[in-house]
């Protein structure tokens, strides 16, 4: 869709193109909530700017953004009240790639608070819509990025994954999201959760669009010091079959499932065997206990990020009689309760006399996960899994028990502990609501990811 | 051990206290595995720490429109010396 929406952009059609998105924006998302702003004049002076210069990969094409990634002169809050008014003094990377190539920033989307959260149920603004059921969620935390693009209201967006975070919501919302491995997209300008998990990724309604995205915003960054300097690998997208092709399916994968969704992951393998993909069975014995590893990691990482909202150099301040009341008035005004619980996880995890118990007992078995996984890969070349277990549930049915949020995070958390790449691939519908599959390698396979993604997305449409 | 303290939160607001303690009984289900002679995962890259050069940035406006409150260029906060 980029290549053919950029063809009409340069034949004049540019000014047309993106009111009709800020037009239908404004028609439709009182009803699903996918951005908490929108910014309107900057696209009418960006289309001044992109007039005089019609260069660009990304020329005109309408991108929104997730409220954790800096635009310069823009709000930025992270779907929190702690961040209410600051406003970002620089762009990301990503940010700053996405504009030499002719892009026009939409607006800032909703997010589940500091990224923490499986369906922005836990934004401080609002819930956004799954845009096939307004009943339920639109998934998280990058529910608003997800949802934005499956709504037409742009053409890409960007969101963040630590744990899931644009794969679970593209499956919700019936788009591709793409993970790419830890340290090939720049965190720079990305506010962090937990710095070893976090990833930038583009959500998009094909591969080739995700493609178009990724090359732009991916590459060593001198001003992220987990960028990885090596070079990248120019991506062939044919169409084709998989002959050749290894797949790995995890022996216990339906365990907790939802039927509807393993019989859907069994019809994928069948038709990706059909396409000439070898089957492989894996045996992965320490892959149950990713979610423990997580939910001690993630937490542990994000109470040293979060230390720095305190009421002292941006956001709200609520005064106390002296700093440490300060500190705290502030902090328990602008946390949520998710946040606050992962901040204390997070800090108990890490304190004298526990750290060994559960922050570097977490570390060792993130070790044998890991390893585990880089071994299957030694045998197979991708691993493919259901996104989620189950279809986008209603809203309210999991905020009063944060553990069963944490579970719709088991299929896509493993990805995060061992820094590779993965993909949600949407696979049509169940009773009305989207369905996806993931795939996932080990790292610096993107480049082959997405061109075996491209024959099994050209496959499908056949049908 | 006081954790709200040490996570510099208020108060005791007992539901948040019950979720905390539960997930942390989620979690120890760690304990079932074996990591004796495991190298702990602290990084998914090895990587060198950049620094930039010592040169102060042009974003003086910036930073002190973010300030919540300000004195000139200065934030002002609570008094720290006793």
């Amino acid at each position: 869709m980029i290549k053919q929406y950029i063809n009409e952009a340069r034949n004049g059609k540019l000014e047309d193109l993106l009111k009709g998105y800020l037009k239908r924006i404004k028609e439709l998302d009182s009803k699903y909530n996918a951005f908490i702003e929108v910014w309107e004049e900057d696209v009418y002076k960006r289309i001044e700017e992109l007039n005089k210069n019609k260069r660009g990969r990304l020329f005109g094409v309408p991108v929104s953004v997730k409220d954790n990634i800096c635009v310069r002169g823009k709000e930025i809050t992270c779907g929190s009240k702690i961040l209410k008014n600051h406003i970002s003094m620089y762009n990301a990377t990503v940010v700053e790639r996405l504009l030499q190539q002719g892009a026009a920033l939409i607006g800032r989307t909703n997010m589940d608070e500091f990224a923490m959260g499986s369906s922005t149920e836990y934004s401080a603004y609002f819930v956004t819509k799954n845009p096939f059921d307004v009943e339920r969620v639109a998934g998280g935390s990058s529910g608003g990025s997800a949802a934005s693009c499956a709504l037409k209201f742009a053409v890409a967006s960007l969101g963040s994954d630590t744990g899931g975070s644009i794969r679970q919501p593209a499956a919700f919302c019936g788009v591709y999201g793409f993970k790419p491995t830890y340290g090939r997209v720049s965190r720079f300008g990305l506010v962090a959760f937990a710095s070893s998990l976090d990833q930038i990724g583009p959500f998009a309604t094909s591969i080739e669009d995700i493609v178009e995205v990724y090359e732009v915003i991916s590459g060593y960054d001198e001003y992220d010091s987990t960028s990885i300097p090596a070079p990248k690998r120019e991506i062939k997208l044919v169409d084709g079959d998989l002959k050749g092709i290894k797949i790995g399916i995890i022996d216990g994968v339906e365990k907790g499932v939802d039927s509807e969704i393993i019989n859907k992951y069994y019809e994928f393998i069948d038709m990706l065997e059909s396409l000439g993909a070898q089957v492989i069975n894996l045996k992965l014995k320490y892959i149950d206990y990713s979610i423990y590893v997580y939910y001690i990691i993630a937490p542990a990482e994000a109470s040293s990020n979060l230390a720095r909202f305190d009421g002292i150099r941006y956001g709200i301040r609520v005064d106390g009689k002296d700093l440490w009341e300060t500190y705290r008035a502030t902090r328990s005004a602008g946390f949520g309760d998710e946040v606050k619980r992962r901040i204390l996880i997070g800090t108990f995890s890490l304190s004298s006399g526990y750290y060994d118990a559960y922050y570097g007992k977490a570390q060792k078995v993130r070790r044998i996960i890991s390893d585990e996984f880089l071994s299957a890969f030694k045998i197979c070349d991708f691993i493919v899994l259901p996104t989620t277990p189950t279809l986008p549930f209603k809203i309210g049915e999991k905020t009063m028990d944060p553990i069963s949020m944490y579970l719709s995070d088991i299929f896509t958390i493993p990805l995060n502990l061992y820094g590779g790449c993965g993909i949600n691939i949407p696979y049509g519908f169940v009773n009305g609501l989207p369905c996806g599959m993931q795939i996932i390698s080990k790292p610096l396979n993107d480049e082959f990811l997405l061109e075996v993604c491209y024959k099994i997305e050209k496959s499908m449409e056949v049908v | 051990m006081d954790l709200f303290k040490l996570a510099m939160l208020e108060g005791s607001e007992v539901r948040i206290i019950k979720d905390t303690e539960k997930i942390l009984e989620f979690v120890s289900r760690l304990n079932e595995v074996d990591t004796s002679s495991i190298e702990p995962f602290t990084h998914p890259v090895e990587f060198i720490q950049t620094l930039r050069e010592d040169k102060p940035s042009e974003y003086k406006a910036e930073f002190l429109r973010n300030f919540p409150e300000s004195f000139e260029n200065y934030i002002k906060v609570k008094k720290v010396i006793e």
